[in-house]
């Protein structure tokens, strides 16, 4: 959460820590620029509150030490950073603009082949994300959709739904509100991508319950299929020549955010 | 002329009789199909969790080692895959420079124009099958389906598997659900949702009485296959295509007791 602290938090933690400062004080040092501006933020119950970023806490103890020492409000300006840390960069979706276009008619949730295994709507998701990222509730949402572009076709104000979606199961959401869909598929898929360059599409097989024995050359790939077949062995993917080239450049692909 | 192709990790299990019918027809046909050496897996859709370089990396290096003018990729996820990291390198010189870097690591390089990516249904519109079609081949009516990712949201030529199935000689009866979904990587897969799709798609080539789907994208046929409710006949369009011209069953990965 990058504001995460509302004033009266910041306050109270200060008082239990044995500093005193009013509430009018505190804006005051916002006003000279020695704290942070606060995000302004809605309440259910009515009326605004202010939050500022959690650091805002930390700068404010320096200036009341500095201050006990008997420097003046100038004198502290000077010392402290000039540039105000600034907080982890939210991320952010690209394309947020153009989710702004959304005039909420609700067409993705009602074309969308999958709706009724979704949590919540993908407009549902794109009104929250636009309150601001800590709106977001954990929805399945983003882990359903099967990419099939269909609410994209759909959406009268060409919405990139799907890059919303891809984004929120990538980067989006913080790890408390993700969705594991099927981490040992996962875990194969990488590990056998990275053995033989290869794998296999597990997300297809997902219905056929794969099971596998043994690890490298000896490993063993079984699937379990529906139906009076039962279970079959397959061979692991062929490698592909240049492994260790690859892996080197894999994981120099993986470097940038 | 030869025009390489991209088989993709489905060749090699789920979509074997896919392989194998693509071959037979490439050699009845004698096109000069080949395999991309040295291909690598495009991710399918674990990459939508892995950071955007990996996916990026992944599709630039079967882009690099495509140096011809055109890459024909069979799978739909595999084109879909290509196909968005192709328009992503050619708009966004970050990331461009950035898979260049990458591709040094293995000595590869990617083509200042990168090469076009063909799906199959495209590339066999060039054929006239009508010349080839076997004398002792009577058609039956069939439906096709295309699933999602030929249709968006890179659209290819919604019309290809009507005119190469006609031209073979199978009456095609049109449907409304071609571009529907499947349900495809449905998480869940004891949900009804995923069956009642598959169902759906079923039952309008049923009703319309088609003998059989002809379909383009392993996931679509595995899913019809197994969710597909009662049972309805659904084959790749490439072994409809080898069946009239008179290719054996067996050779187009067609199970001999049917």
């Amino acid at each position: 959460m990058e504001f995460g602290l509302p004033l009266e938090d910041i306050l109270q933690k200060l008082a239990e820590e044995g500093y005193r400062i009013s509430r009018r004080t505190f804006l005051y040092y916002v006003q000279l620029g020695l704290l942070p501006k606060g995000k302004r933020k809605g309440q259910k119950s009515g009326g605004v509150k202010f939050y500022y970023p959690t650091w805002t806490l930390e700068r404010l103890k320096t200036i009341l030490r500095l201050k006990k020492q008997g420097l003046t409000l100038k004198e502290i300006k000077k010392r402290l950073p000039r540039e105000i840390p600034s907080p982890l960069p939210p991320k952010t979706f690209p394309q947020t603009a153009r989710l702004k276009d959304c005039n909420v008619c609700g067409i993705c949730g009602a074309i969308c082949p999958v709706h009724e295994e979704m949590d919540l709507s993908p407009w549902r998701l794109i009104q929250a994300w636009l309150e601001g990222p800590d709106s977001l509730p954990s929805a399945n949402t983003p882990w359903v959709c099967v990419g099939c572009y269909l609410c994209e076709e759909r959406c009268p104000r060409e919405i990139p739904v799907v890059d919303f979606l891809r984004f929120l199961r990538r980067e989006g959401l913080p790890p408390g509100k993700r969705w594991r869909k099927h981490p040992e598929w996962s875990r194969i898929f990488w590990s056998l991508l990275e053995e033989r360059g290869r794998s296999f599409d597990f997300g297809a097989v997902h219905a056929y319950h794969i099971r596998i024995i043994g690890s490298g050359e000896n490993q063993r790939l079984f699937l379990r299929l529906p139906g009076p077949e039962g279970e079959k062995e397959v061979s692991a993917p062929s490698k592909i020549k240049n492994l260790s080239a690859f892996r080197r450049a894999l994981e120099h692909a993986r470097e940038w955010p | 002329m030869k025009v390489l192709y991209y088989p993709g990790c489905s060749s090699e299990h789920l979509a074997r009789d896919f392989y194998l019918s693509i071959e037979a027809l490439a050699s009845f046909l004698a096109l000069e199909l080949e395999p991309l050496p040295d291909w690598n897996c495009c991710g399918a859709r674990e990459i939508e969790e892995a950071p955007e370089g990996v996916g990026l990396f992944l599709a630039s290096r079967n882009l690099a080692l495509a140096s011809g003018k055109e890459l024909l990729v069979t799978c739909s996820l595999c084109f879909h895959n290509l196909k968005r990291a192709q328009n992503i390198l050619r708009e966004n010189p970050i990331w461009r420079s950035r898979m260049a870097e990458v591709l040094k690591d293995e000595g590869l390089e990617l083509s200042p124009d990168l090469p076009r990516i063909l799906s199959l249904t495209e590339f066999l519109t060039r054929i006239d099958f009508s010349r080839f079609r076997s004398p002792h081949f009577r058609g039956f009516p069939v439906a096709v389906y295309y699933g999602c990712f030929l249709s968006r949201p890179y659209p290819t030529d919604l019309q290809a598997l009507e005119k190469v199935l006609s031209a073979a000689g199978y009456p095609v009866i049109p449907t409304t659900l071609k571009t529907h979904c499947c349900g495809g990587h449905l998480p869940r897969t004891d949900s009804p949702v995923i069956k009642n799709l598959c169902r759906r798609l079923l039952f309008e080539a049923r009703q319309k009485n088609a003998s059989g789907l002809a379909v383009a994208c392993p996931v679509c046929k595995l899913n019809l296959e197994i969710y597909g409710d009662p049972p309805f006949p659904v084959r790749y369009f490439t072994q409809y295509l080898g069946l009239a011209l008179g290719i054996s069953p067996s050779w187009l990965g067609i199970p001999e007791e049917e």
